[in-house]
């Protein structure tokens, strides 16, 4: 713990935007990102997510497990404060917009405001540092969350989702819903609850990102106070060896739907531990996914000529520092034979290669969509949140995009996502068969 | 930042929001319609084939890459009911050519495209459209009207607002049905692309750094072959609920069951109440903070969701809410009891003032992103409401409780509409994960 705050200004003559990061005494950095906008937009986060159910603290030596779904449960039930209060009541009092979600890697609390952003800052920090759970409250909430889980069941592209996950990857959590299921949540107790916060809510795993017309002055002037410094702790996470190929290469389900949906996966075995190396291999991939299957690309011109495709064929590149993977997912009144297309000209391009123009043309499109985040609060906050957890520099994102070579995307893209790493998850309506 | 209005050569209207506030500029091109079902799915199937290429962009490949090249320029296409009428156009979105190296025109070089698309679309050498792209467009149609018939979520609005607004134009589907769809021919759908575009006389929508002179001659550059007149609009038709409430149910084969009741009132877009009535919105459930969020959802533990939206411009609201099955009653009951706590006076200050701060907040939000600043003036000029972001939080502010309170009793529970889940966890198919 420090003594005095400690700030860097960083700033990109490129993008015309500078932020400030503040490391604050109390162990938490803090990022100032102003902005011309009416609105500010604040988040406070944890590098704790639905991933993180096998844990335990340096100089301990058995492993604490949890249920499944407790970090999105935890994210639930901070909203209710000691004195029976919600926190989104307070948030309504001062006119601002509350919310929070969880991911695999991250618990997010934030608000926007257009007015009275000190007090809304505040009421954050606050009811996020300050935990309060009782038997009866997570009894209730394991109905509302019971619901939520529901409406996840009946929505056939995340069923699909998933089981393109599970035909991924044998052992780690990432193929189990971010909210657990019905049977994990019922297993959630107060006292998981108060551990899973001591752990992973400590200010040296956290973030505060502010972005707005906003100061640092009036961020520190908030936050100076409340954040007492707490230790920080040595978080040992639980590792699992995922083996370097896909469990299997077919997931079939049944639901209510009209056209069978499907998600293809394409697991990358090679994930690099530093996450300079990730940042690079995320602007590759996301490069070669776009060349690949945008509507700029050959493929998706031929499989929607062949009716084999709706329009919206979506693909991404999703890494973290435990896994990787790509994924093409859309509807399809034929998922197998798309498969079939897809893995051998996947598997022909990763081969040959694209070339010179069509590779500009996509780093042309990569930079734009980073550009066009720079425009909305609510972006810049999440991503640079983002960017911060997974070890990545914001405005070095934007120049590696303008810097990176064909050949080096080539080099990436070649260095994994080999035959055996596909899956294909389905889902076809109830009546087919 | 005040729109600036101006009517351009030839009689369109430009609504220009004059701000270096964005990276990117905006235009959208408006051309509304009365909503009818041989319109709205002609509107759709003639949108799609119009995106599939034109005479200098053949195919999508090639569409896609000139645009790519444009650093990603969108050219998007809405057809979205507003009351009787169909807010049809297209939104044209690109960097700001300060935020590329060439400093290129992309505005300019999107428009172009646009016209191209409009007006140069791909023919055969009869003048009419391409069979098969006609027959693809219209099987991805009807793709996605079966889609949401088997969207529970969808279905259960849709259910309810085809019983509550039956014989009136909104309560038509908005793509048609199947049948209709695979009755359109090539032919039909030139003639309507001639009829249509040649006819109307668009309402340009600009957000972005250029001053509306300059932006009017963009448009008098690509656009001149418009030319029409204004298309004769349906007047919306707001009345009051049925005197009973009406129920319709269905079985579907998913877990959670999908609920929505539709409530009704007489009032429109230009009665004075209607700023009372989105504050009634907000305190009965557009909130975390309104009544149904706090009692059906955190205190009764029923739902994940639920929740109130209001729709201005016919005077409706509805709530939505996934329940078990078996709780239905329970949450209907609950609704409507939250209903008549309002409408009995039970609102207090604390509700009011949280409910107007937080429209507030959303209409202030507004002003930060383009396409917030060009929905919001595009639904009101088609409404006929003419009002800056800065008047409507003004009238806003004016809501009293007692304004709440009569808004309240000039709706009434109009259709109750629940989409059943036949299926239990046992068997909800992840059981049937297999390998090969």
């Amino acid at each position: 713990m420090m003594n005095n705050n400690c700030s860097v200004e960083i700033k990109s003559d490129l993008l015309h935007e500078k932020y400030e990061l503040i490391h604050h005494k109390s162990g938490l950095d803090i990022y100032v990102f102003p902005k011309n906008t009416t609105t500010s937009y604040a988040l406070f986060a944890t590098h704790y997510g639905s991933i993180d159910n096998d844990f335990m603290l340096q100089g301990e030596n058995s492993v604490t497990s949890v249920p499944s779904g407790i970090a999105h449960f935890l994210e639930h039930k901070m909203f209710t404060r000691e004195d029976g209060s919600d926190a989104f009541e307070r948030f309504s009092e001062l006119g601002a917009d509350a919310n929070a979600y969880t991911s695999y890697d991250k618990t997010v609390f934030l608000f926007s405001c257009t007015s009275n952003f000190k007090e809304c800052l505040s009421e954050l920090i606050d009811f996020v540092t300050h935990p309060f759970f009782t038997d009866e409250s997570v009894k209730k909430e394991q109905g509302i969350i019971a619901e939520e889980i529901g409406m996840y069941d009946d929505a056939p592209p995340t069923r699909c989702y998933y089981g393109m996950l599970r035909g991924l990857y044998e052992k780690h959590d990432i193929k189990t819903n971010i909210c657990g299921t019905v049977e994990s949540i019922s297993q959630i107790t107060p006292e998981l609850l108060y551990r899973c916060h001591e752990v992973f809510y400590n200010l040296s795993n956290m973030v505060l990102v502010v972005c707005g017309n906003v100061t640092a002055e009036d961020v520190l002037s908030v936050a100076d106070r409340p954040l007492s410094g707490n230790e920080p702790l040595g978080i040992v996470r639980g590792k699992v060896v995922e083996p370097p190929f896909a469990v299997r290469e077919r997931t079939v389900q049944k639901m209510q739907l009209a056209k069978p949906v499907f998600d293809i996966g394409i697991k990358d075995t090679e994930v690099p531990t530093s996450s300079h190396e990730r940042m690079k291999r995320e602007i590759a991939m996301s490069i070669v996914t776009d060349l690949l299957f945008s509507q700029t690309g050959e493929l998706y011109g031929k499989l929607y000529e062949m009716g084999l495709i709706s329009p919206g064929l979506s693909c991404a590149y999703t890494v973290s520092e435990t896994f990787g993977f790509c994924e093409i997912s859309g509807e399809s009144d034929d998922p197998d034979k798309v498969y079939a297309i897809i893995k051998e000209y996947f598997l022909k391009k990763r081969e040959e290669g694209f070339t010179e123009e069509e590779f500009e043309r996509c780093r042309k499109v990569f930079y734009s969509s980073f550009v066009r985040g720079l425009d909305s609060a609510e972006d810049i906050a999440n991503d640079l949140m983002e960017f911060v957890f997974d070890g990545y520099d914001y405005f070095g994102y934007a120049d590696m995009i303008l810097s990176i070579t064909l050949c080096e995307v080539m080099e990436i893209f070649r260095s994994s996502f080999a035959e055996n790493c596909f899956t294909l998850s389905a889902v076809f309506p109830l009546d087919e068969q | 930042m005040k729109p600036r209005k101006i009517v351009l050569d030839g009689g369109s209207m430009l609504i220009a929001i004059e701000t270096d506030k964005f990276k990117t500029e905006m235009l959208t091109v408006t051309m509304p319609l009365p909503l009818e079902q041989r319109t709205s799915r002609l509107c759709n199937l003639l949108f799609s084939t119009l995106k599939r290429g034109c005479r200098k962009y053949p195919d999508i490949a090639s569409l896609s890459r000139h645009l790519d090249d444009l650093y990603d320029a969108n050219i998007a296409t809405m057809v979205t009911p507003t009351g009787e009428n169909i807010s049809a156009g297209f939104v044209c979105e690109c960097l700001d050519s300060a935020y590329v190296k060439s400093g290129e025109d992309l505005l300019d070089g999107t428009l172009e495209t646009l016209s191209e698309m409009l007006f140069s679309p791909l023919f055969t050498a009869e003048g009419i459209f391409f069979e098969n792209t006609v027959e693809r467009e219209k099987r991805n149609l009807c793709d996605s009207i079966r889609a949401s018939d088997n969207d529970p979520r969808i279905h259960s609005f849709q259910l309810c607002r085809g019983m509550m607004f039956k014989g009136e134009p909104y309560g038509l589907r908005s793509s048609g049905t199947v049948e209709d769809v695979m009755a359109v021919s090539a032919r039909e759908l030139t003639d309507f692309h001639s009829e249509y575009l040649y006819s109307s006389l668009p309402v340009y929508i600009y957000v972005g750094r250029r001053d509306a002179e300059n932006v009017g001659k963009l448009i008098s550059r690509h656009f001149s072959s418009f030319g029409g007149s204004l298309t004769r609009l349906n007047d919306t038709i707001v009345k009051s609920a049925s005197p009973t409430m009406r129920s319709i149910e269905e079985d579907m084969r998913v877990l959670q069951g999908k609920l929505t009741i539709g409530f009704r009132s007489d009032i429109g877009t230009t009665d004075d109440d209607v700023y009372a009535s989105i504050v009634f919105n907000d305190i009965f459930g557009g909130s975390p903070s309104s009544k149904l969020f706090r009692n059906v959802r955190e205190k009764m533990s029923l739902c994940y969701s639920c929740s109130s939206s209001l729709n201005f411009v016919k005077g409706a609201l509805f709530v939505r809410s996934g329940i078990s099955n078996e709780n239905k009653d329970k949450v209907i009951g609950e609704v409507l009891s939250q209903f008549e706590e309002i409408k009995k006076g039970n609102v207090s200050d604390y509700e009011l003032e949280c409910s107007k701060k937080s429209i507030e907040n959303y209409y202030r939000q507004v002003s930060d992103s383009a396409y917030g600043l060009e929905s919001f003036y595009r639904t009101r000029q088609l409404a006929g409401i003419d009002v800056s972001v800065d008047e409507a939080i003004e009238k806003l502010r004016e809501v009293t409780r007692e304004d709440v309170v009569r808004v309240a009793n000039r709706f009434g529970i109009d259709t109750c509409a629940f989409v059943r889940g036949t299926l239990s966890g046992e068997d909800d198919g992840e059981g049937a994960d297999y390998d090969e």
